[in-house]
């Protein structure tokens, strides 16, 4: 049965009048308020009746509107990442079910190989709208929610399973099916789904919270389209998303043409998948291209094109168009290559628990860091841009533990604030603590009070702060990931599963800003502490033993040394960093007056000495400049990369005129370079490799790479390539 | 109750209005703001209340059965972040966890960076102990921890309060009385406030945001005790009494001892007065529209009561607080229209404020504002604004109107169209979210506006979201502060339970007796007799691990013992109401989070009477007819009636314009509008 909601009667006939054009620049704006509107009661619906912490609390939820053939219009909810499961469920709906499509369906899928979101946990609620009555009604468009369940079934509580080698361990899996066919609810597909779950009721309340929320949103987009005519709201939806995507495309012409590079690595265990990434920059449109990605891998961390593409669009709406509406228009322009069969668009039966995170995620990095290398080598002042360095959802440090209860339920946790990262930094800015991004509009989780969760857990909170640390160091510095300690205060055994990123190999920084923290995950017992794998299965944590992890974050903006000796002093005093960290990372000296004030002449004296080291202890450029390549003084400078602008067919250090190469050398390879072998907690070795203004030692940019791997990065636009 | 006066002051950052409502009429009156000492203004108001009732001050006092009083000082100390310096001393490990404001993140310029702290994190110091999940002292608190902590942030940091906020405090405070023990008298003039005091309840954020936000505006009430002692020495023989958040009154020590009680108090008398008039329209239930030159307030009156939060932001601090319900959108009267990326007109939230203000105020404003554009369209008259007090510059209006569309290839009356509609939408989608959020049918409500321009939107904002009528109260200009001369006395002590329903139902039952008893003696301090009080029981339920709780009234029976046994059924019908049953799942266990007591004052009927059936008489001939830009393309002549013209029963269709002078109504097309006893004006939208 079509519902027609009395409430909404037609209010502006003025605004829907046919001789409009669709892009009225009033009609535009009334409509998309009204569609806003839809979400944010659909949202509304679901936050109230979902009850598993990560959805109520956490707000790992999304709701959308999509057009008849499943172009999203608008989004509801904290989490952007996730419209792209609403786009991935519509359009397998309509595959699979199109021909028989009636009002009052309502369909579920939640695996990502055959129409599901963006991992098996979640699950992706879409229903189509119709207008009008009988065989008549029309269809208008759909409607869809997501929500992260607690636990989908599968080898391991939490449904994220270490030890699986196929998705067929990892979860119970359905491709849109329907809950409701015709407004008549399926009994058995619900109990079907639910005998495959653990905590079924959890389970069940959050769909039925998601339901709820897509019969409210339904309802109420009916309303809109009654209210300024089927015709009207077809032709704005349509040129609302054509408006987004020629906006966008104008913002893309603008940044330099040319190729961009960046090397990636993919975590498990001892093993690191390297993750190429390329973007082209031609014209009005991006391509970002994962040939040569490995071949899919026997571990949750594969991924699929539809997740790796709308992350990328997600963060490149970020630092590009964070003022554009978020619909199916900012798609268009963003081309992803992921081929078949690899890590980034693998088929079954590849495990694919963590289907948005590793990979995706690293992926997703990748692509920012490319798209910032882009930007410095643009120059367009008009360019809307917010430099900031990628997402430290890369360095997430995910756990659950799940325990046997007295009367032989299971409970457990995925605490979803306290894995939470922190972000890179960007320019002018700080990295956020516990906080992933430190632009785009995530605002992805509330964190739970300690009070609540010691109330719901057999758990008492030893801590919960920003890791201390000099990681991420900056002119800006990053933010820091959680750093939290509990102890089992009950009689419970736990068991326990990490899925977690970036225990070897950081979040590299950007400008010369340094590389940002590692994960750790630490077990303390009685007879000693045990270091965690970042995707350990099994682990078990018994009463009266210490569970501590940390998250771990981007990196910092510029070289630290460059920091205001303030800034760092505060550091100190809030005991971020200890006063050794300030000199020797930061190469501030504190004065002997408790650590409030830098000493600003042997700040001043100790920089100096650090910068000196550095070239002392980097190896020689490896391509000497020829001698005859001198700055002709008439030219103009021309970005290329942070501090280092094009003059004529020269790169040049902007700080001291140093010429580091020719065109089209990569603009590198003059520069004197400082390799460091760094070294994690769980004793896996990375390298830190700096390369250096030739005449004063500042860093110019700083890599985070495996011991042994070239340098990861390429520059080159079209205008030094040719120049 | 009484016939005596009833006089209501609202104490706004700009203007301090005054009402003072007697058997017979209902005057009002303005005058400036006097923000160094607030009270200079509130007598200054008195005596020209006094003299438009050609009375002497002391006569016009010596009347008054209650002097009610709101103000926006509590919200510009936190809007202006001109607060005290405030040192923490919390549970150490823990010494993040204000500064990172539960992952909330607010964009500035598109960075995304935690709203700001009320405490910098250089001024918060762990201390070591520790109380676990059952009241018990793991760890003690060391005393010279603690005075030496609290030394140094004084002496170092220059903090101006010192507030105490340890974890599981509210299920035992002896770490924090300790704590408060060992600073007694060693800090003379630095207020200390203790977390667990100030709101014994479960979420350490909430509670040390409490205590942080009452220490931080702390002393931005003290002008009220020498203004009380000032008014009863020129004849006020009645305490004052101030519009609480909750939308009942406090007294003067009452707010004082807990002055972000008083951050909505300007939204809450407005919500207190909307309570009035609806029940006085016979228990109406209305969705209140407060639409000023900022912002639109919009608030729920549901069976009688005010609908209220127990949790929300004030001015971007998220915190516990008992208040009224409002959600605030920036569209107001002087929201700025600008034009978006994608070409589209939009509307606020920037606000071009009292300052430049509208392009039409001639004060150099020159981007076009909501109210430039009614202006251009005819809705408003230029020359009689305020009574001709200011009058508006209509050509400066189109100006700015023109600029803004010129490049959409609109002109200035069609770009005024379109910043009008724009902004009606995002006020109608304000009132349906609101509507929707508290799972009401809009076709059961009536919108009543409010604010300055509450009238021009009124009616259409009804259309809009659904309602079947709105209503244009008569004193719509100062309704705050003649919803501060009519809230009721109101005191309510709440515990957090945190269990499952109903568990040991006489320990629940003998917490409600002890929560009514001592609002009781609230009331008591008051001033209130037993006799007069009006006690309610209230539980917050939710569903086991649920995020939010539903507020339940709960009954008393015969035997006067509160009826708990229908509470989880009560809980799951309002459940199903807001959420629908396939929200419901059956079997999972019901949570009691929070038991509450609300006392309130029986003198809440603000002697105004209730309306009554009116014989219609058609409407005087209106005085005139203004152009008024109804269709995009077009404007049609439009009767214009004055508001002094129209009697009770007076009735009249759209489209129509009412001037009342200070504001104006619009009565759209296939509306019909008549006056109620009351003087309200009633436009009937839905047929």
């Amino acid at each position: 049965v079509t519902r027609i909601d009395p409430e909404l009667p037609a209010s502006t006939p003025d605004a829907s009048a046919a001789v409009l054009d669709p892009g009225d620049p009033i009609l535009l704006e009334v409509l998309r308020s009204r569609l806003q509107a839809v979400v944010d009661e659909a949202a509304l619906a679901i936050e109230q009746t979902a009850v598993s912490p990560i959805v109520a609390e956490g707000k790992d939820y999304s709701s959308n509107v999509l057009d008849a053939a499943g172009g999203l219009l608008v989004g509801g909810g904290k989490v952007e990442y996730k419209y792209a499961g609403a786009r991935n469920v519509v359009a397998a709906t309509i595959a699979r079910h199109g021909a028989t499509l009636a009002p009052g369906d309502v369909f579920a899928a939640n695996d990502p190989h055959s129409g599901g979101g963006n991992h098996p946990q979640d699950i992706e609620i879409c229903q189509p709208v119709f207008v009008g009555e009988g065989p008549g009604a029309e269809l208008v468009g759909w409607i869809a929610a997501s929500a992260h369940l607690i636990d989908v079934g599968g080898m391991t509580f939490g449904s994220w399973a270490p030890d699986a080698t196929e998705c067929f361990q990892e979860a119970v899996r359905f491709p849109p099916v329907r809950l409701f066919r015709a407004g008549e609810q399926q009994t058995d597909v619900w109990d079907m789904f639910l005998t495959n779950v653990r905590l079924p009721r959890l389970v069940e309340m959050d769909v039925r919270g998601l339901v709820a929320g897509c019969h409210v949103a339904t309802r109420k987009l009916v309303g809109v389209v009654e209210s300024i005519g089927l015709d009207a709201y077809r032709a704005t939806t349509s040129a609302l998303c054509d408006a987004a995507e020629r906006v966008l495309r104008d913002r893309i012409r603008r940044i330099a043409d040319g190729s961009y590079s960046m090397d990636g690595w993919v975590e498990w265990g001892d093993e690191q998948y390297h993750l190429p990434c390329r973007l082209e920059v031609a014209g009005d449109a991006l391509r970002v291209d994962f040939t040569g990605a490995p071949g899919q891998v026997p571990h949750f961390v594969n991924s699929k094109h539809f997740i790796v593409r709308g992350q990328i669009v997600a963060d490149t709406r970020a630092l590009i168009g964070q003022d554009l509406p978020f619909c199916e228009g900012l798609y268009r322009p963003i081309e992803v290559i992921c081929p078949p069969g690899t890590i980034v668009d693998s088929v079954p039966p590849a495990p694919i628990a963590s289907a948005h995170l590793d990979v995706a995620m690293n992926a997703t990095a990748l692509a920012t860091q490319c798209l910032q290398l882009a930007l410095a080598a643009t120059a367009d002042a008009d360019l809307p841009r917010l430099p900031a360095g990628p997402s430290g959802q890369a360095a997430l440090a995910n756990h659950s533990w799940s325990y046997t209860t007295a009367t032989g339920a299971i409970d457990g946790w995925v605490l979803s604030e306290a894995f939470q990262p922190g972000s890179s930094a960007g320019a002018g800015h700080d990295g956020s603590d516990l906080f992933a991004n430190l632009v785009g509009t995530q605002h992805v989780l509330d964190f739970v009070d300690v009070e609540i969760t010691e109330a719901w857990y057999p758990l008492h909170v030893l801590g919960k702060a920003a890791a201390p640390g000099a990681h991420g160091a900056g002119c800006h510095r990053s933010g820091s990931g959680c750093r939290m300690a509990y102890r089992v205060s009950g009689d419970e055994h736990l068991a326990g599963a990490m899925f977690a990123m970036r225990e070897s190999l950081p979040i590299a920084g950007v400008a010369g800003g340094q590389p940002g923290a590692p994960t750790e995950f630490v077990v303390r017992r009685a007879d000693g502490s045990t270091v965690l794998d970042a995707h350990a299965a099994g682990a078990t944590l018994a009463p009266g033993e210490v569970f501590e992890f940390q998250a771990g974050s981007g990196g910092g903006w510029g070289d630290p040394l460059d920091r205001e000796p303030e800034l760092v002093a505060r550091d100190v005093r809030i005991g971020r960093l200890t006063p050794e960290q300030a000199s020797a990372t930061y190469g501030v000296v504190l004065g002997p007056d408790e650590q409030s004030t830098p000493d600003a002449a042997a700040t001043a004296a100790r920089r100096a000495a650090v910068r000196a080291d550095r070239l002392a202890a980097a190896m020689p450029p490896p391509r000497r400049v020829p001698v005859d390549a001198v700055v002709d003084a008439d030219v103009s400078a021309v970005p290329l990369h942070h501090g280092v602008v094009r003059k004529g067919r020269l790169a040049v250090a902007e700080g001291t005129g140093a010429v580091l190469a020719v065109a089209p050398d990569h603009w590198t390879d003059g520069c004197p370079v400082l390799e460091e072998e760094r070294e994690t907690a769980s004793g896996r070795h990375w390298l830190s490799r700096t390369y250096l203004d030739p005449l004063d030692g500042r860093a110019l940019h700083v890599e985070a790479v495996p011991v042994g791997a070239p340098r990861s990065f390429t520059t080159a636009p079209r205008h030094w390539v040719d120049a | 109750m009484g016939s005596g006066t009833r006089l209501g002051i609202d104490v706004g950052g700009t203007f301090t209005d005054i009402v003072v409502v007697t058997a017979t009429r209902a005057t009002r009156g303005k005058v400036r703001s006097t923000p160094d000492d607030p009270g200079r203004a509130v007598v200054a108001a008195c005596e020209l209340a006094a003299a438009e009732a050609d009375m002497e001050l002391p006569a016009l006092l010596g009347g008054v059965e209650r002097f009610g009083l709101g103000t926006t000082v509590v919200t510009n100390v936190l809007a202006t972040r001109s607060g005290r310096r405030l040192g923490l001393l919390t549970t150490q490990g823990f010494e993040d966890l204000v500064p990172l404001a539960r992952g909330n993140r607010v964009s500035e310029d598109g960075w995304l960076v935690p709203p700001p702290s009320l405490v910098d994190r250089t001024c918060i110091v762990g201390i070591h102990e520790r109380t676990d999940r059952d009241g018990r002292v793991l760890q003690a608190v060391d005393g010279d921890d603690v005075r030496a902590a609290a030394q140094r942030l004084v002496a170092h940091d220059g903090v101006e309060a010192i507030v105490v906020s340890f974890l599981w405090s509210f299920r035992n405070p002896a770490n924090e009385d300790a704590a408060r023990a060992a600073l007694a008298g060693t800090l003379p003039g630095v207020p200390i406030v203790i977390g667990s005091e100030m709101a014994p309840v479960i979420r350490e954020y909430e509670r040390t945001q409490f205590a942080l936000l009452n220490a931080y505006v702390g002393g931005a009430l003290d002008w009220l005790t020498p203004l009380e002692s000032e008014l009863r020495s020129r004849g006020l023989a009645v305490p004052i009494v101030l519009t609480h958040s909750n939308g009942g009154a406090t007294t003067v020590a009452g707010a004082r001892a807990v002055p972000i009680g008083l951050a909505q108090s300007g939204p809450a008398a407005g919500a207190a007065a909307a309570t009035q008039l609806a029940r006085a329209m016979g228990d109406a239930d209305v969705v209140t529209c407060d639409l000023g030159g900022t912002s639109l307030d919009v608030a729920l009156v549901h069976g009688g009561a005010a609908l209220r939060r127990t949790r929300g932001s004030l001015l971007g601090h998220w915190t516990s607080l008992s208040m009224v319900d409002v959600d605030s959108v920036g569209s107001g009267g002087g929201s700025v229209a600008w034009v978006d990326p994608v070409g589209a007109i939009r509307v606020g939230p920037r606000s071009a404020g009292a300052d430049p203000g509208p392009a039409c105020y001639g004060r150099g404003g020159t981007e076009p504002t909501l109210t430039d554009a009614l202006v251009v369209l005819g809705y408003l008259d230029p020359a009689r604004f305020l009574d001709g007090r200011m009058p508006l510059d209509g050509d400066r209006a189109a100006a700015a109107c023109a600029e803004l569309g010129a490049p959409l290839g609109l002109d200035a009356a069609e770009t005024a169209w379109g910043i009008r509609e724009v902004a009606l939408a995002t006020m109608a989608r304000a009132v349906r979210t609101r509507i929707a959020s508290r799972g009401l049918v809009a076709s059961d409500l009536a919108v009543l506006a409010f604010g300055g321009c509450g009238g021009l939107f009124a009616g259409d904002i009804a259309l809009d979201a659904g309602a079947s009528r709105a209503v244009v109260p008569e004193l719509a200009p100062v309704f705050s502060a003649h919803g501060a001369a009519t809230a009721a006395l109101r005191r309510e002590r709440s515990r957090s339970i945190a269990t499952r329903f109903p568990g040991d139902a006489d320990a629940l039952r003998e917490t409600l007796v002890e929560l009514a008893k001592a609002v009781v003696d609230d009331l008591g301090g008051d001033g209130v007799a037993v006799a007069d009080v009006a006690v309610g029981l209230e539980a917050d339920l939710r569903f086991e691990r649920q995020g939010s709780e539903l507020t339940i009234a709960i009954g008393v029976g015969p035997d006067g013992r509160a009826v708990l046994d229908d509470l989880a059924d009560r809980f799951t019908a309002e459940y199903v109401q807001r959420f629908g049953a396939g929200a419901v799942a059956m079997g999972v266990a019901v949570e009691v989070m929070t038991l509450r007591a609300v006392g309130v004052a029986a003198d809440a009927d603000g002697g105004s009477g209730s309306t009554a059936p009116v014989d219609r008489v058609p409407a005087p001939a209106p005085t005139g007819r203004r152009t008024v830009r109804l269709r995009r393309d077009r404007g049609v002549a439009v009767p214009v009636h004055r508001r002094a013209d129209l009697g009770a029963g007076a009735t009249f269709a759209g489209p129509a314009l009412v001037d009342a002078g200070d504001t104006t109504v619009w009565v759209a097309e296939g509306c019909h509008a008549h006056v109620d006893t009351l003087g309200a004006l009633v436009l009937e939208v839905a047929p």
